[in-house]
C-alpha cells in the first residue's frame, strides 16, 4: 500500500516535473521570439534539456532537444524573417549549437549513470546473495592482514562468533573465545602462517559466554602480499553440528562394536575357558609336586624352587588370558596408537588357538618383516581380526575331504601400507553375495546376525584403510584389508 | 623281574609343555622316570624304541587328536597302559576315551593323588600284563620247537583224551604217542600235565 502511494506520489511530481519543463520551455520560446534584445535567449534551452534528463527518458530527452531546436528557429524565423542578418543568424547557430552539446553530453552522463545504477543493483544483490548463501552454509568470511592483528569479518562471521557490531573484531578478541586447550594451537599456527604466509587449516573448539561450545573450522590462504606485510582472506564454518553427528556415530559405532566383540566372546567362552584352565592345571600339580619334593624323607630344593617358578609363570600366564579377554570386552573409547599388526595377529591367535584346534584346523601365518606399523585401535583391529578368523573356521566347518587350512598374511604392500590377508579353503562365496557382503544384516549363515563383516568395514574405514573379499568358489576365500602406514597417508 | 629292579618310566604326551613339566615334576617326586612329549608323533618314535610303562595322554593335541594314538600304538605294537587327561572332560568324551583304550580317564586340573593313583595301577597292569606277555613269548617260542606230530598229540592230550584215543585218532601206537607227549612236555618245560594245560590255555589266547 504504502509503495503504491509512495509510486503514486512519484508519478505526480514526475508528471509536475514534465509540465513544469514545458511551461519553462514555452516561456522561453515566448521570450525568444518577443523579445528585442540582441542576445541568444535560446541558449536557456540547455536549462530545460538538464532538467529533462532526469524526468523524461533518452528518446523524451531527445525529443525535447530536437523540439529546442525546431522552437529556436521557429523563433528566429518569426522574428527575422527568412532573411539571413549576419548577428542574429550568428546568435541561432550558438544557440542551436549549445542545445545540440549540451544533449549529447547530458545523454551521455546519463547512460554513465543508469550502468552505475545497474551495476550497484547488481552488486547489492550479489551481496545479499553472498550475505544469504554464509548464514545458509554457517559459513563467515573474514581477513586480515598481518602482521597487524586487525581483521574484517562478514556479518554471518560475527554472528558464529557472537560479536555484537560494536565490538571490533581481533585476532586476540578471537583467541580469547577459544576453549583453553585449542588457544595454544591456534596462536603457533596464526603466527607462523604470518611469518611463512601459507595458507591456514584449522579446526578449535570456542566457548560461548554461555558456556555453549562450537566447534569452528578456519581455512585462510594469502591473498595480496607485500614484503613485510601479507593479507589474508579466509572462511570461518560452523561445523559443530557435524562433529556432534560425527561424534554420535562414532558413538555408536563403537558401542555396536563393543556388543558385537562381547559376542565374538561369548563363541570363544570354551576357548578361554581352555586357556585359563590349562594355565591352572599346571599351577596345581606344581604345587602339589612341590610338596611331595619337600616332604621327603631328604627334600629337594631345587625341584621345590623349580616347582614355584613354573607355578609363577603360569599364573601370570592365566593372569595374561584373562587381561586380554578383559581389553577385548572393555567398553572403551577406541584409543588410537602404533600398532604392531604382526603382533596382534600372534596375540588374537593365542585366543582362537583352541576353536582352531577343535575344528581340526590347521593355521598358518606368515609375517612380512617389512610391514609397517600402523595406527589405530588395537582392541578394534583385533576385533577384525578375531572375526575374520571365526569367519574362515565357520566357513571349512562343513567342509569334508582335504585338508582345513586358514592362512593369514601380514605383508608390505606396493604403496608402502599394511596388507593383512585370511585365506581359507573352504566352499568360497558365492559370486552374487560378494557385492554385499559387507552389508549390515546381509548373512549366509544359518544363525548368523550379519553384523560382523559390516563391523569390520566400518572399523576399517575408521582407520583409513579399505577390507574387501575374494573368492573362486570351490577354492575357498580371502578376506583383505589395508591400512595406511603409520604417518602416511589415507588409502 | 627287570622291572622291580629299575624304576617305571611314564612318557606324557601334552601340547601344553608347561603341563607336561608339571606332571613329570610330580611324578618324578615319587621316583617315577618321566619323558616328555609334545606332539602324538615325536612320542610314538620313542615309544617304538622302549615301551614305556604307562602314557599320559592328552585328549586334543595341536592338528591331531589324542584319541587317535592308542590305535596307532597298537599298530606299532606299542603295548603300555593310557591315562587320558583333558581339559574339559564332557561323558561323551570319557566314553570316546575308554573306548580307546584309556584305563584312566582325568578332568584338569586334577589332585596328586587321583593322577599317582591312575599311574600306579596303570604301571601294575602294566607289569601284569607284561609278565603275561612274556610269558606268552616264551611259550610261544618253545611251543614252535615242537614237531607237527608232537603238536597234534599234545593238543588231543589238553583236550582231555586219553594216550590210547589218540593214538586211535592219529592212526599210531599208544607208544609212539606217549613218546610224543614225553618230548612235548620236556621242550615245553612242563613239570606237570596240569602245567602243560595251562600252558595250552594260555596260547590259544
Amino acid at each position: 500500500m504504502m509503495s503504491a502511494v509512495t509510486g503514486y506520489a512519484g508519478r505526480l511530481t514526475q508528471t509536475t516535473k514534465r509540465v513544469a519543463a514545458i511551461i519553462t520551455t514555452l516561456l522561453i520560446f515566448l521570450m525568444d521570439s518577443l523579445s528585442t534584445l540582441d542576445i541568444a535567449i535560446a541558449v536557456l534551452y540547455v536549462a530545460v534539456i538538464l532538467i529533462s534528463v532526469d524526468i523524461f527518458s533518452r528518446k523524451g530527452v531527445l525529443c525535447i532537444a530536437l523540439g529546442c531546436c525546431g522552437l529556436t528557429v521557429l523563433a528566429y524565423v518569426s522574428s527575422h524573417g527568412l532573411k539571413c542578418s549576419d548577428d542574429s543568424c550568428g546568435r541561432c547557430f550558438i544557440s542551436l549549437s549549445a542545445i545540440v552539446v549540451t544533449a549529447y553530453l547530458a545523454l551521455k552522463h546519463s547512460t554513465a549513470k543508469s550502468n552505475l545504477e545497474e551495476q550497484l543493483l547488481l552488486l547489492n544483490r550479489s551481496e545479499a546473495f553472498l550475505a544469504g548463501a554464509q548464514s545458509l552454509s554457517l559459513t563467515g568470511s573474514f581477513g586480515f592482514l598481518m602482521p597487524c592483528t586487525e581483521m574484517y569479518w562478514s556479518t554471518e562471521a560475527k554472528r558464529i562468533f557472537e560479536f555484537d557490531d560494536v565490538q571490533k573484531p581481533t585476532v586476540d578478541e578471537m583467541v580469547k573465545l577459544i576453549h583453553a586447550d585449542d588457544q595454544a594451537r591456534v596462536r603457533t599456527a596464526i603466527h607462523q602462517v604470518g611469518t611463512a604466509h601459507a595458507p591456514l587449516e584449522l579446526e578449535f573448539r570456542v566457548v560461548m559466554t554461555d558456556g555453549r561450545l562450537k566447534t569452528l573450522r578456519m581455512l585462510a590462504s594469502p591473498f595480496a602480499e607485500t614484503h613485510n606485510t601479507c593479507e589474508f582472506m579466509g572462511a570461518l564454518m560452523d561445523v559443530t553440528a557435524a562433529r556432534t553427528a560425527e561424534e554420535a556415530l562414532q558413538r555408536s559405532q563403537s558401542e555396536l562394536a563393543h556388543i558385537t566383540r562381547v559376542t565374538t566372546l561369548g563363541e570363544l567362552a570354551a576357548s578361554i575357558a581352555h586357556e585359563v584352565n590349562q594355565p591352572l592345571a599346571a599351577v596345581i600339580t606344581n604345587a602339589e609336586s612341590g610338596l611331595r619334593w619337600l616332604n621327603r624323607k631328604e627334600p629337594d630344593v631345587v625341584e621345590v624352587r623349580n616347582a614355584i617358578e613354573r607355578i609363577i609363570a603360569q599364573a601370570n600366564r592365566a593372569s595374561e588370558v584373562v587381561k586380554r579377554v578383559r581389553a577385548i570386552s572393555r567398553k572403551a573409547v577406541p584409543e588410537h596408537g602404533k600398532v604392531d599388526v604382526s603382533e596382534l595377529v600372534k596375540e588374537t591367535t593365542q585366543l582362537v588357538e583352541r576353536e582352531i584346534k577343535r575344528n581340526k584346523i590347521t593355521l598358518r601365518c606368515y609375517m612380512d618383516e617389512r610391514a609397517p606399523l600402523i595406527n589405530g585401535d588395537r582392541v578394534q583391529l583385533q576385533q577384525v581380526i578375531i572375526n575374520l578368523i571365526i569367519n574362515a573356521m565357520q566357513a571349512m566347518s562343513h567342509h569334508v575331504g582335504g585338508p582345513r587350512e586358514v592362512l593369514i598374511l601380514v605383508k608390505r604392500s606396493e604403496t608402502h601400507d599394511l596388507g593383512v590377508t585370511v585365506r581359507d579353503n573352504g566352499p568360497g562365496i558365492l559370486e552374487k553375495n560378494i557385492p554385499n557382503l559387507f552389508e549390515p544384516f546381509f548373512t549366509t549363515k544359518a544363525k548368523g546376525v550379519g553384523m560382523g563383516l559390516a563391523i569390520c568395514r566400518s572399523i576399517i574405514e575408521a582407520h583409513g584403510g579399505r577390507i574387501w573379499a575374494s573368492s573362486e568358489p570351490g577354492n575357498g576365500a580371502s578376506f583383505n584389508f589395508s591400512l595406511p602406514r603409520y604417518g602416511g597417508p589415507l588409502i | 623281574m627287570i622291572i622291580e629292579c629299575t624304576p617305571p618310566e611314564v612318557f606324557v604326551v601334552d601340547d601344553d609343555i608347561a603341563i607336561c613339566e608339571a606332571i613329570s615334576a610330580l611324578l618324578r617326586s615319587t621316583g617315577i622316570r618321566v619323558r616328555t612329549f609334545n606332539s602324538g608323533s615325536k612320542f610314538l618314535l620313542a615309544a617304538e624304541e622302549v615301551t614305556p610303562d604307562c602314557v599320559i595322554l592328552d585328549v586334543r593335541l595341536q592338528g591331531e587328536s589324542g584319541l587317535d594314538l592308542p590305535v596307532q600304538m597298537l599298530q606299532r605294537n606299542i603295548y603300555s597302559p593310557i591315562v587320558f587327561i583333558s581339559g574339559h572332560g564332557d561323558i561323551q568324551m570319557s566314553v570316546a576315551a575308554i573306548k580307546a583304550g584309556a584305563l584312566d580317564f582325568l578332568v584338569k586340573p586334577f589332585r596328586d593323588q587321583e593322577l599317582l593313583d591312575a599311574v600306579t595301577v596303570s604301571i601294575r597292569e602294566g607289569v601284569e600284563y607284561r609278565e603275561q606277555t612274556l610269558k606268552l613269548m616264551t611259550l610261544r617260542s618253545r611251543y614252535s620247537t615242537l614237531s607237527p606230530r608232537e603238536r597234534q598229540v599234545m593238543g588231543h592230550a589238553v583236550s582231555g583224551l586219553m594216550n590210547k584215543q589218540i593214538a586211535a585218532l592219529l592212526g599210531l601206537s599208544e607208544v609212539t604217542v606217549k613218546i610224543h607227549r614225553k618230548q612235548a612236555m620236556d621242550k615245553m618245560l612242563a613239570g606237570t600235565f596240569a602245567e602243560l594245560v595251562k600252558m595250552e590255555v594260555l596260547l590259544s589266547g
